[in-house]
């Protein structure tokens, strides 16, 4: 994007040449471009490579678990990839994808024409891929065998002693340091650069998601950073915090840790809830039920959330009271997340629903997060978890409401935003496909392990005996695995392959109402030519409105592209065939400009429906 | 998206195969309710639906909490999931979706609906916790007087200790109807003490001491495993509580304290001897 010398006509063209340094390879300007969309990009590649080690790992596991007293691996080999798996699940997978759609989408939806602080988003990327490849280091050598969360003592030197668990400590705190910084960037981009008339309650829902989490991981990323910093002075320097032999306490690790995890948990939901949102009611046709509400939801999710880390600790010894306190947080949490689950049901009822791959994962999305979050439910109340608290039962309902919002709501918000992001659709077939795969298989994955729980199956052992019993359900769970991670591999090519050789499609392939389809697919550097003045919650559909009323104002002339027919039920709303047509520049009317969606959606959008009761 | 264009113009549906989607997907719903119900059939695995029957009365309140939250909970599943169902059945033609608004008085009631079912379920939290930690009443309830052992769990066993000092490694050995109160520790990593029919799991850490009770009112022998990760042999870690008559109690107890001493005398006896040959063989 070099512009032309000014005196273009004097100068010759080797002259031209000489002064402009030789263009460097794609990647190259890709990867070392401060500009959000790069730095999303690379998130979001990042997180699905991570996402492919994720399911290599529970594969491994899954197979180990396929018959009693298994042998395939030894028991430090399956506490590798168990304590790997946790935290590139979590911390490499689900949260970087949120946050790499976050720093793309975001700056777009608000209007912006890039993130205020471009080279701290930079770092963010580089901070974490440098984290996941630090905690991968360790596999050269002897990697962490402490436990997902590696508990002290366990993780102290006296038990670990090995450098695997030195490099755990280093690879999650660049992560997490990573994180903060995507977290300050997206506050301040909020902050600065929203667009004209882009006032806090007009946010669209995933950028309110983005603003809850940011403050979310503002708050739990440096109280890991503590307990990281701990253990590690602990481990080298015979520190005193975690030792009870020095009079430290175990239990503050727990603590400290339990607000980071539990917190990265809440993040995540709410992350992908965001997103699910925004394709309920795209695919619905209709505005969402009750913006403002889902939006105050998501910051009460946020803090109840966190305040109810200590339904983690039910069984340690600390008084009943401590326990009492994270029960009433925990089940508060039924208040948001209910206004939330029925502002996606009003929004979808009497919606002129249509299936395409995003909708249907956000529909699965949905049932499948409300069986880990009832799930969860169920054991915030504290005998309960007494009963079942570190069986695969409360594991299997951490991995419901986790899978469901980072798998399923995951893949959703890249079926629904890879045509922004690359100007192509994926398949659709394998992407129906895949998420059958997908629905079936974490239902029989996790179904079978939940009944195995409560019947003595703890989670993370690397076998389980004959004796117990528990041979059918835990082949089962081992099938289900398999068919999930035939899904996601699938799904996760399929995207690779839209990505490069899919179908074109519009600026809007959707007919959505957010701004980050009024940019061009994929979007210019500078994401818009003219940012347009927002005036709702859908500033899409009052611009379709605008130019709709304009053109039937005006005498029948020629207009530019097809006219808006109304009244074709029949027509597809969205042709991604359909080439991209750049936004007009007007300066003088912001809301005037033929929007590249609205020529192409046959008039039919819901807006101009009188309001039905 | 492009292939299918051609089949649509015969239905007024954006997405004909939507319809097949929805069928399919109550198929599968189905399907797999019918996968857990002929796992449940089986007369082996009929008790594999549910928790370990408990035989304390702080494991049957747990249980209880567990089975009324699960059918409230599972009723909250089926009753979302009915409803995307029906809403995609339902759903109008492109263009014609109804524009529900949200009332000004919604989200308050909805607010108002919501708060009231969580006050009902954290009454409903405190009321089973409080009555699953009622040690006096269930102390009461039995005529014998407590035993407190001391459960300590190390790199992968559990050690039990009991009031006469002596000890046994693995099995937990008590009376039956006798208040057996549990004071739990670690003396490496942290572990958890897991037996589902005696009222569920107590964490060991290290330095802190943990305090669990229960009262098992049958005979028999109960599983228990640790469920908090302590490394390698992990998985190994199991424990089983054997519920006795008292006088088996009894008769255990001498013959494992006299074991004890004829093993501790045979160490001593052994140090002894080494100790004499040493000093003759330096002679």
């Amino acid at each position: 994007m070099t512009p032309p010398p000014a005196s273009a006509e004097a100068a010759r063209p080797e002259l031209i040449s000489a002064g402009i340094p030789a263009p460097r390879s794609a990647w190259i300007v890709r990867a070392t471009s401060p500009d959000h969309k790069a730095v999303g990009s690379m998130f979001i590649a990042a997180a699905l490579i991570f996402a492919l080690l994720a399911v290599t790992e529970l594969f491994f596991m899954r197979v180990q678990l396929l018959v009693p007293d298994a042998t395939l691996l030894r028991p430090e080999i399956f506490d590798r990839f168990m304590t790997a798996f946790g935290v590139t699940s979590v911390l490499l997978f689900a949260l970087p994808l949120a946050a790499g759609l976050m720093t793309y989408i975001v700056p777009l939806q608000i209007g912006a024409r890039g993130s205020a602080l471009p080279r701290l988003g930079q770092l963010s990327f580089w901070l974490y891929l440098f984290g996941g490849a630090t905690l991968y280091l360790g596999f050269l050598w002897r990697p962490s065998e402490a436990g997902v969360t590696a508990l002290a003592p366990l993780s102290d030197d006296l038990y670990s002693a090995n450098h695997g668990v030195d490099l755990w400590i280093a690879g999650v705190a660049l992560v997490t340091l990573g994180l903060i910084c995507f977290a300050v960037n997206m506050l301040v981009t909020l902050r600065t650069r929203s667009g004209p008339g882009m006032a806090p309650s007009r946010l669209p829902l995933f950028a309110v998601a983005a603003k809850t989490v940011s403050r979310l991981l503002l708050v739990i990323g440096p109280v890991m950073l503590a307990a990281l910093t701990m253990l590690m002075i602990d481990r080298n320097f015979d520190g005193i915090f975690f030792n009870p032999d020095e009079q430290g306490s175990p239990l503050l690790y727990s603590h400290l840790s339990w607000i980071f995890f539990t917190g990265a948990y809440i993040a995540i939901v709410i992350s992908f809830f965001g997103a699910i949102s925004e394709i309920v009611a795209t695919f619905s046709g209709k505005p969402q039920f009750a913006h403002r509400a889902t939006a105050t939801a998501f910051s009460a999710i946020a803090v109840l959330g966190v305040a109810a880390w200590m339904q983690n600790m039910y069984s340690a010894p600390m008084p009943i009271g401590f326990s009492y306190f994270a029960m009433v947080c925990a089940i508060a949490l039924i208040v948001p997340f209910g206004i939330v689950l029925v502002n996606w049901l009003k929004t979808l009822s009497g919606g002129s629903i249509r299936i395409t791959t995003p909708m249907l994962f956000a529909l699965g999305a949905i049932s499948v997060a409300t069986f880990g979050l009832l799930g969860e439910l169920n054991q915030s109340i504290i005998p309960v978890s007494w009963l079942v608290g570190g069986t695969a039962t409360s594991a299997g309902d951490t991995a419901y409401a986790l899978i469901g919002s980072a798998v399923f709501g995951g893949l959703a918000a890249l079926y629904y935003w890879l045509p922004k992001l690359t100007g192509r659709t994926a398949g659709e077939g394998i992407g129906r496909a895949s998420f059958w795969a997908l629905f079936v298989g974490v239902h029989l994955m996790i179904l079978p392990s939940e009944l195995a729980g409560f019947d003595g199956m703890p989670a993370n052992v690397y076998k389980f005996f004959g004796d117990t019993g528990l041979s059918g359900l835990n082949a089962l769970s081992s099938l289900g695995a398999l068919v999930f991670c035939i899904g996601l591999v699938a799904s996760i090519a399929n995207l690779a392959r839209g990505a490069v050789a899919g179908v074109t499609a519009g600026p809007d392939p959707w007919g959505a109402n957010t701004l980050e389809w009024f940019a061009a697919s994929p979007p210019l550097p500078h994401n818009f030519d003219l940012v347009p003045d927002v005036r709702g919650t859908e500033p899409l559909r009052e611009i379709r409105d605008a130019v709709r009323r304009a053109e039937a104002a005006r005498p029948a002339t020629v207009t530019a592209g097809p006219a808006p027919s109304t009244g074709s039920a029949a027509e597809p709303v969205a042709k991604p065939t359909d080439p991209p047509a750049p936004p007009q520049p007007v300066e003088s009317a912001p809301v005037e400009p033929a929007p590249p969606g609205a020529s192409e959606d046959g008039g039919e959008r819901a807006g101009d429906q009188p309001p039905v009761a | 998206m492009r292939r299918r264009e051609g089949a649509l113009p015969r239905r007024r549906d954006y997405n004909g195969r939507a319809l097949r989607s929805t069928r399919t997907h109550l198929g599968l719903i189905v399907g797999l309710l019918t996968l857990v119900g002929l796992i449940g059939a089986g007369p082996a695995e009929a008790a594999r639906l549910f928790p370990a029957d408990p035989v304390s009365p702080n494991a049957t309140d747990a249980n209880t909490s567990f089975l009324v939250m699960s059918l409230l909970t599972g009723l909250a599943v089926v009753v979302i999931n009915a409803a995307i169902i029906i809403a995609v059945r339902k759903r109008a033609a492109v263009g014609e979706a109804a524009q529900t608004r949200a009332g000004h008085r919604f989200v308050p009631r909805l607010v108002a609906i919501l708060g009231g079912g969580a006050a009902l379920l954290i009454v409903f939290g405190i009321v089973m916790t409080e009555k699953s930690r009622d040690y006096e009443g269930a102390a009461a309830a039995v005529d014998a007087e407590p035993i407190e052992i001391l459960a300590s769990g190390q790199q992968w066993l559990w050690r039990y200790e009991y009031p006469d000092g002596t000890f046994s490694y693995h099995d937990l050995i008590v009376p039956v109807n006798t208040p057996i109160k549990l004071e739990i520790n670690s003396v490496d990593v942290r572990h958890r003490w897991w037996v589902p029919a005696l009222g569920g799991g107590f964490d060991a850490v290290p330095g802190h001491r943990n305090n669990h009770w229960f009262v098992a009112d049958q005979v028999g022998n109960y599983e228990g495993a640790s469920t908090e990760y302590s490394g390698p042999a992990f998985a190994t870690m199991r424990t089983t509580v054997k519920v006795v008559e008292p006088a088996e109690y009894e008769a255990w107890l001498s013959r494992q304290a006299d074991e004890i001493a004829a093993a501790q005398s045979a160490v001593n006896d052994k140090v002894l001897r080494d100790q004499a040959a040493a000093e003759e063989a330096s002679k």
